[in-house]
Parts: structure tokens; sequence; C-alpha cells
């Protein structure tokens, strides 16, 4: 499975969990739109540090760096 | 039944295509501004000048930052410079006659800022560049520790106060712009002042959120212009039905005891005594104990009433400017959870928090111990930087008393911090256990009153009556249950 698949399978796993549509696209708006909250940021978090050893603390962190797929894989793969 | 539960009292016009298409037309666009203007008149004093600058973002999208600066600026003028507050104790000494006082101080605090912004942008590897927002923040309280113990003669005591008291209202907004000083989306800091107190109204709190936030909600194009201002109207008119409701609770509450909330036409009334009157009746013989209860709730659902019109307003106005931002209250007497009502209630201080106290701690401390991690994050969110927010806010209490002397008598809301953080720390860690397959009953009644009712009964502890003591409160407590305490 390559990253970007596994980053959508989690983030649709997510949107379940809060009885969300699980359909969206790479640059949906995910958090400012409303679907997810902070907490959900923080699993995301979580998942990137468990998953791809990412150290958000070291690099900076940005919320909108979580609003979509698109931007996500671009912590992924800077 | 689905007619039943898709019905709404008011209709989602956003949703209807014709009404969209109608939207982006000239003739739906001023029937749009007309709408909301007369809506707005209900509510506000300032309408027509709302409207003005509405009506200027409406037909001028391309220039909206601009314009909202101008607008900012221009209601700020307008309003006699409501951002500029004078501690009381100040203002009866030597007040400055100086005509432009109230904007210099506050040109004076804007310069100090973009001064400290660009010296953090200039020099990135310097100390004060690698955590500005602590840096902002600690170097803001040793001021207001340093303004009450040396004595400053008049009338410098003048303008370090009043410096002090602008740049406490400002402070999380600043905080704001440092957090999106690496975003792409943020604009230059000369357009960022216009999102400083934005003509839309709020408070301490950015509403909604920091300049990058703004960017990225902004219309891009006729249609979401349309949608964002359809979904404004909605908002608008609901905070309207919201606030007949509230008159109309306060009327049957408290009747002719607070004849600004009169609503015309109804003379029943309960005659519940106000929260405040019963917290003081400490000797407790006043009021039976079902008394006590009702004041508690009355208080708390009129709050809860108008909190909700008036961050609706605000919202409003802000969605009518071509910024679809999400509602500040949404639905709180639904939440699941502790932690859900605290995301509901009051949206864009807990982002505030979240985004200057939740995230940092998260991402530096405790990541070894998951559990550890998250309920000191949550407590370094919603305990520490809850009660430090409102601490710092209280400028006036502190010129007034001292800073230690108002930080004691701050004892209450401590308290109140640390049982929510506490509360909403052990939520968070139980939400994922929560049963998805909950009864109706259960779902809809029984976990939102014992949500609600928490809240409710933490709300004798966040008063701002700065007189009675954390033991005064917890006599009240008891005399709920008809424990009294000599």
């Amino acid at each position: 499975m390559d990253n970007k698949t596994k980053l959508k399978t989690f983030l649709q796993e997510l949107l379940a969990d809060y009885g969300k549509e699980t359909d969206f696209s790479d640059d949906d708006l995910l958090v400012t739109s409303g679907l997810l909250d902070s907490l959900a940021v923080l699993r995301m978090v979580v998942f990137l540090e468990e998953e791809f050893g990412i150290d958000l603390a070291e690099r900076g962190f940005d919320q909108n760096d979580f609003d979509s797929l698109s931007n996500i894989m671009r912590l992924v793969t800077p | 039944m689905s007619s039943l539960t898709d019905f709404r009292l008011i209709p989602p016009l956003d949703t209807y295509p014709k009404v969209v298409a109608l939207s982006q037309k000239l003739p739906g666009k001023i029937l749009l501004l007309a709408l909301f203007s007369a809506g707005l008149s209900f509510r506000t004093d300032s309408w027509l000048h709302l409207s003005a600058f509405m009506t200027a973002m409406t037909f001028l999208p391309q220039l909206r930052p601009v314009l909202l600066t101008i607008a900012t600026f221009a209601s700020l003028y307008l309003a006699n410079w409501p951002n500029v507050e004078i501690p009381w104790s100040i203002r009866q000494q030597h007040y400055p006659t100086v005509i432009f006082f109230k904007p210099l101080i506050f040109i004076a605090v804007l310069v100090f800022f973009a001064a400290y912004y660009t010296a953090i942008m200039q020099n990135k590897d310097r100390w004060y560049a690698k955590r500005p927002i602590r840096n902002l923040l600690v170097f803001y309280i040793l001021l207001l520790i340093a303004a009450t113990s040396v004595p400053f003669s008049s009338p410098q005591d003048v303008y370090l106060w009043t410096f002090l008291a602008v740049l406490g209202k400002y402070l999380w907004f600043f905080n704001y712009t440092l957090l999106d000083r690496h975003n792409k989306e943020t604009p230059p800091l000369a357009l960022q002042t216009g999102y400083y107190f934005p003509f839309w109204g709020g408070s301490n709190t950015p509403f909604p959120k920091g300049a990058a936030y703004l960017r990225k909600i902004e219309a891009k194009n006729p249609e979401q212009l349309a949608i964002s201002q359809l979904k404004g109207i909605k908002l608008l008119y609901w905070a309207l039905l919201l606030a007949l409701l509230e008159k109309l609770l306060n009327q049957i509450f408290y009747g002719n005891a607070n004849t600004s909330h009169a609503f015309s036409g109804i003379t029943f009334s309960l005659d519940i005594p106000s929260l405040y009157t019963v917290l003081h009746d400490v000797a407790g013989h006043s009021y039976p104990w079902y008394m006590n209860w009702l004041a508690l709730l009355a208080n708390f659902f009129t709050r809860l009433l108008w909190f909700s019109v008036w961050g609706h307003v605000i919202i409003a106005c802000c969605r009518m400017a071509g910024y679809n931002a999400l509602r500040n209250t949404y639905k709180p007497l639904q939440s699941a959870s502790i932690a859900d009502f605290w995301n509901r209630f009051y949206y864009y201080f807990k982002e505030l928090l979240v985004d200057n106290f939740f995230y940092p701690a998260f991402l530096r401390y405790f990541k070894k111990w998951p559990r550890i991690r998250l309920f000191f994050a949550t407590f370094a969110a919603a305990g520490f930087g809850n009660i430090l927010y409102h601490f710092l806010r209280e400028t006036g209490s502190i010129a007034d008393n001292g800073f230690w002397p108002a930080l004691w008598s701050f004892r209450v809301y401590m308290f109140y911090g640390i049982v929510l953080s506490t509360a909403i720390s052990i939520s968070q860690l139980y939400e994922k256990k929560r049963p998805t397959d909950m009864s109706w009953l259960r779902k809809n009644f029984v976990t939102p009153v014992f949500v609600v009712g928490f809240y409710c009964i933490l709300s004798i502890f966040d008063s701002s009556d700065r007189n009675l003591s954390l033991g005064d409160h917890f006599i009240f407590l008891l005399k709920l249950f008809n424990i009294h305490v000599s």
C-alpha cells in the first residue's frame, strides 16, 4: 500500500468514526468545513508520528497542514 | 416521519439552486443586502454602517481584504475607539486631553507588534523567534507586574496602563498572526490589521481565528459568495428568533425585576431571583433550595441563549462579508459528551486554546505515554490557557488592585478551570469507548441532560464577581441540596 492510500484509508476511518460521509477528494477541506475537529487532528498527528516517524514539534505545526489529503501528503513527502 | 425530521424553521436557502443563482445577480444581491440590513437593524444601532461595509464587499469582492481593513478602522473610529479601554483607577487621575490620545495609543500598540513581528521574521534563529507566542505572553505578564510594582508618575502611568489594556485586547489576535507566520495564505501584516477586532464584532477572542484561516474560508467566486451570504441571512434570522425566545424566557423567569428584558404583552413571571442574588445570600435563609435551583437553571439557559445570539450575529455578518465561517455555538444541548459541549458552546475560544496551548503541549510532552499526553495537553488548554486568558483580560482589576491581589481574587475561576479541564480530559480519554449503538432515549435525553447538568452546576464557579470566596460558592452548591453550612 503506498503512502497516499494509507493516508486516505486512515482519513476514511476517521470520518466514519465521526459519522460522516467517507467519500472525499484530495483537496476537500476536512477541518475547515467542520467535518473533523481538533481531536481528529490529534489522531492524524499520532498516525504520522507512528507510521512515518514525523516529529511535528521539530518541523513546526500548522493546523492547515491537516486540512486536506493533499496538504497532509506534503508533510509526508516534502 | 422524514418530512417532520427534515422540517426547518428557517429554510435551507443556500441549498436551493435557483435561489443561489438569483443571489449572484444584481437584483438578488440587492435583495439579500436589504434582507440582512433589515434583520440587523433589530440587533444593533450600527446596522447602517455595517450594511454599507457589506454592500461594498459584495460588489467589490476582488478588494475584500482592503475593504475589510478600511471597514475595521472606520468602525473603530465611528464607535470612538472601543478597543481602547482605560482602567477605572487610571481614569480618575490625570487624563490626557490630547484629542488623538486613543488612536495614538492604538497605533503605538500596532507599531510595537509590527516591530516584534519584523524582528522575528528577519532573525529566525534568535531566541525570541523560537517561541514567539510564549515570549509575547511572558513579556506582557512581566510588564503588568512591573506596572503594578514600580510607582510611575502621572501622566506616564496613564500612557503605560492604556497601552497595556490595549495590548491585552489585541494579544490573541497578535498570537494568531504569529501562529500564521509560515502559512502561505497569510496576507501582509498591514492587511492583517483589518482582522484585528474586525468590523463584524467579537471579543478578545478572534472571530473567526486568524488571517490565514479567513483567507481559506473566503468566497472565491460569485457562487461561493452567494452561498456564504445566504447562510449569513439564515443565521441572522435564527439569531433573531432566539433573541425573541430569550426575551420571553427573561420575562417568564425574572419579570419586572429586570424591566429591560420585559416582553411586551406578557405579564406572567415566576419571579426567580438572579444567580447573583442567591449567591450573595450567604446566610442561606432567604430562599428555599428549589428557588436556588431555579435561579441556577434560569441563569444557565438565558446565558446560553444570549451567548448563542451574540455569536450568531457576529458570524452572520462575517458570512455576509464573504467569509463562510463556522458557527460559534452549534446545538450545545445535543452534546454527546463534556468535551463535545466545550466544542459546541464557544467554538472560537476553544480553537484559540487548542491552537495556542493544546497542540504545542501535545507535540512536545509525554510522547511515549498517550493517555498522559492527551490529559496534559487538555489541561494546558482548558485549564492553564483558559485561566490565563481570563486573568489577562482583567487589566482593570490588575491596575486597580495590583497584580498579586488580582491574581488571588481570581482563585474561584482557577478552581473552575481546573475542574473543567479535568472533566474534559477524562471525557476525551473515554471518547472512543462510547458505545455507538445507544438507544434513542440515552442518546437524545440521558446523555445531554448529564452533560448540560454538569456545565450548569459548574457555572456556579464561572462568576465574574471576585468578591465572593471559593467557600461562599461551595456553601451555595450545598444549599442546592438543602444542606446549610454556616
